[in-house]
């Protein structure tokens, strides 16, 4: 049998369901602009306190270099002892006491610890110029010198939505299916069970090509994320990947008999662990050891830190040989479970 | 049949026999069918009717036994056997996204063969579907979805069809209809294997296999068995194999309902756009009356009776329900009238003490209330003992008799009963009507809606709906005598030919 028809007829159901179609292109743009513009865990505009004792002329200078910093906005001046009741009511995020001219010291509201980490390292830059010694270390920030949260983001997006696009589609496309009867009507049929997979497939493979089109557009565009190994080895990458995607919504598919349950294995054991533990927004290197092997069979940690390598840090495709071959391993595993557990009979 | 009929065999089918876990699904199961013969396996749900087909189709392997059809094993040769079959599962299994056409020929390609092949076939039926061609088989009705998916399983010219009741949820009409195109692809040479749990259907087949609790009953002639029993219908004779202790008597009984009406409305109507589902209906229901409300798939029963329910508000016309207003007093309707059907009835992972409890408990019934009368329904039924199992466990004819209970657990005037006894066998559905008979005498009203025909003339009155149009309204005796007809099934059919909605 030819596969042509086949392949029509998986691409009309991702037509006609235009809604779902619609979505699947917009998620990547939202997404990326989402986490390129709006969302971020830079941390601007911190409100500060400044309470002195004496005002002397390094105090001045000071503050005028806190006002001049576009991250920091000097809320109000205290006396010393309202500092804790201006941090109690929330009204500035930090307090900054001069004393006698010779110290200063910086109070934090460390109920959002990551906040409270990242204002105090800006504070204690702004401030050692005149305070502390001057600063004995020089420190650059390699591939990422303004520390922009945006090139972080964009390869845990494309790790997430790959995923979602491939996975959770195909294996909810199988699994209708089931529901619908028509699956016993072709395996009733001559046609191979490969005609089979491979016809469901095409369609979400052509998808994730569009996004992965969007994506890169967008990533170098919009967000200007340097792209510095060259586009070719982010594709052939990504294309690995999303084969794997896809069997491993094949390997769903074929352990779910309804689409919810469908959907709910790949959100929660997918999906959910991609965010936590593949690195898109907690360091793996700090999971306690538990986690941090679990995180290892999670291929969307591979991936995001190959991308990282070949989007931000530039590295050529050697570098990411590691990666790669975990990965290649995981499409194999899932390419052989998946046919094995897709049979040509009802169980 | 050709004298070659006697050494081939198109389905030869030895001491078969699957289980899934400790259900015995089908046991020892034995029967041959000729080539180009029309094969019955009648039986109730559960039967084990969908398993033997899934065997002969390939999708199932036996545990023990062996079938062979077209002479190829079912086991061994399933990859050139698939080629020879053609297969209509359960349900319809067609593409709802998919427009008639696009599913016609999808269905072709994926035999490999293009549509103009297979298209003698299939033309008689297809003239048929033709003129919806463009439209998503999800949005088509009942009998035409039948009618695309038997084109999809026609397609590629099988020699042997298998229809696993194809004719569940269609409406008389329709069912008509497709009996004659299976008479007609028979004439061709096909050999039909098809199910049915509408007794009524069997007399159209050659042969027969009476099939109850996965074990064959009787396999013969449809003349042969009534002759052999001396009962006057299949359904009698099936009765019979199943409790051969029982009496077989006319269940029709006289009720006599009081002058108060139970429901009355007037004038009726229902538009949705342009286009009007029911048209000005007009008619009463006396307390303690059996009434049947009969129609074609479409023809606005299942909007009619959501505006009794005061689940939809009508867009003109007035009525009474229970004495409630049924455009002003919809939530007075609802906490006087009981529902059930055969789609929705008990929660199936609730013990039967648990759905009393809900039901009791949404209809604002005390703890004591339930308590009390759902023992006594309960005890009513000698199912009292089992108030603790899971409804999943119990078989499908007793769940329809706790489901039909638990609707009159908070005392309703009015029963509305959507087609109740689907799919149930002969001896349950008569049971069924025995307990409609002793809740009409108490002076319930039931109001009841059916595919099978017979049912209808158990009712005292019935109403037959075509295109929003109530075309006749009468006892079934009456009926019968205007339209000159032997049953009320060729009422049916004689009114409903004539419906101008006929997609």
């Amino acid at each position: 049998m030819k596969l042509a028809p086949f392949i029509y007829k998986e691409s009309l159901h991702v037509v006609r369901d235009w809604r779902m179609l619609l979505v699947v292109i917009m998620i990547p743009i939202v997404q990326m602009l989402l986490f390129g513009f709006a969302i971020s865990t830079e941390v601007n505009n911190i409100k500060v306190a400044v309470s002195y004792q004496k005002y002397t002329n390094d105090v001045r200078l000071t503050i005028e270099r806190l006002i001049a910093n576009p991250y920091v906005t000097v809320k109000k001046y205290v006396a010393p002892t309202d500092i804790y009741t201006t941090l109690k009511a929330g009204e500035t995020d930090a307090a900054i006491l001069f004393a006698d001219g010779e110290e200063a010291q910086i109070i934090t509201d460390a109920s959002n610890p990551n906040m409270a980490q990242t204002s105090t390292g800006y504070l204690t830059a702004i401030l050692s110029d005149s305070y502390a010694a001057p600063s004995l270390f020089d420190s650059h920030y390699l591939y990422n010198p303004q520390l922009l949260s945006s090139y972080n983001f964009v390869p845990g997006v494309m790790g997430m939505l790959f995923l979602l696009v491939c996975a959770l589609m195909t294996a909810v496309s199988v699994v209708r299916e089931k529901e619908t009867g028509t699956m016993e009507l072709l395996l009733v049929s001559p046609v191979r069970p490969m005609a089979i997979i491979i016809s469901k497939m095409v369609p979400f493979f052509v998808l994730s090509c569009i996004d992965l089109t969007l994506i890169i557009l967008i990533a170098r565009y919009l967000l200007g994320v340097p792209l510095s190994g060259g586009v070719i080895p982010i594709v052939l990458f990504t294309t690995l990947y999303v084969v794997l995607s896809l069997f491993l919504g094949l390997f769903v598919s074929t352990v779910s008999r309804t689409q919810i349950m469908a959907m709910l294995i790949c959100g929660m054991v997918m999906i959910f662990p991609v965010i936590l533990l593949s690195g898109l927004i907690f360091p793996t290197e700090n999971l306690p050891v538990v986690l941090k092997q679990l995180s290892y069979i999670v291929p969307a940690r591979w991936y995001i830190d190959a991308m990282r390598k070949l989007m931000i840090e530039g590295l050529p495709l050697t570098d990411v040989m590691l990666d790669l071959i975990i990965l290649s391993g995981m499409t194999l595993f899932f390419l052989i479970v998946s046919l094995r557990n897709f049979k040509d009979r009802l169980s | 049949m050709s004298d070659q009929a006697t050494t081939s065999k198109a389905i030869s089918v030895s001491n078969v026999s699957k289980s899934y876990g400790k259900v015995k699904a089908i046991q020892d199961v034995s029967f041959d069918v000729a080539p180009g013969e029309l094969f019955g396996l009648i039986g109730p749900d559960g039967a084990g009717k969908s398993t033997l087909f899934r065997i002969l189709v390939t999708l199932l392997t036996p545990d023990s036994g062996e079938a062979t059809v077209e002479g190829l094993n079912t086991v061994g040769d399933y990859r050139r056997l698939r080629k020879e079959i053609g297969y209509m599962p359960g349900h319809f299994s067609l593409y709802p996204d998919l427009t008639v056409e696009e599913n016609i020929n999808f269905f072709a390609s994926i035999f490999g063969v293009s549509r103009q092949e297979g298209y003698h076939l299939i033309a008689p039926i297809y003239e048929q579907i033709a003129p919806f061609k463009d439209r998503p088989a999800g949005k088509l009705s009942g009998g035409m979805k039948q009618k695309l998916a038997l084109c999809c399983a026609l397609i590629h010219r099988p020699k042997v069809l298998f229809l696993d009741e194809p004719t569940t949820g269609v409406d008389a009409v329709s069912r008509q209809e497709f009996w004659d195109l299976l008479s007609q692809l028979r004439q061709q040479g096909i050999t039909i294997l098809v199910s049915t749990p509408y007794m009524d259907e069997a007399m159209r087949c050659q042969r027969v296999a009476l099939i109850s609790n996965g074990k064959i009953m009787e396999i013969d002639t449809p003349q042969g068995l009534i002759d052999r029993y001396h009962l006057p219908t299949i359904e009698d004779v099936f009765i019979h194999l199943m409790a051969p202790d029982k009496p077989i008597g006319s269940l029709y009984r006289h009720i006599t309902p009081t002058h108060h009406l139970a429901i009355n409305v007037k004038d009726l109507t229902k538009r949705f756009g342009s286009f009007t589902a029911v048209d000005h209906i007009t008619f009463s229901v006396e307390k303690g009356e059996i009434f049947g409300f009969l129609g074609a798939n479409g023809a606005g029963k299942t909007t009619a009776i959501k505006m009794l329910c005061g689940l939809s508000f009508p867009t003109s016309g007035s009525g009474t329900v229970a004495g409630y207003d049924i455009t002003r007093q919809a939530e007075e309707i609802k906490r006087h009238i009981g529902y059930m059907s055969q789609r929705f009835s008990l929660y199936d992972d609730l013990s039967v003490w648990q759905n009393i409890e809900f039901f009791g408990g949404i209809y604002g019934m005390t703890r004591q209330e339930v308590e009390k009368r759902g023992r006594e329904i309960l005890e009513e039924l000698n199912f009292y003992d089992k108030r603790h199992d899971l409804v999943a466990d119990i078989p499908l004819g007793w769940k329809q008799k706790l489901a039909f209970s638990v609707a009159l657990l908070h005392r309703p005037e009015i029963v509305f009963l959507d087609e109740p006894t689907g799919g149930v066998d002969p001896v349950v559905r008569r049971q069924f009507w025995e307990l409609i008979y002793q809740t009409a005498a108490k002076g319930v009203t039931i109001f009841v809606t059916t595919h099978y025909m017979d049912e209808a003339e158990y009712c005292n009155r019935i109403s037959i709906m075509v295109a929003g149009k109530i075309e006749a309204l009468d006892t079934p005796t009456n009926l019968k005598k205007a339209y000159g007809a032997q049953s009320i099934d060729e009422v049916f059919r004689i009114l409903a030919r004539n419906n101008p909605r006929n997609e």
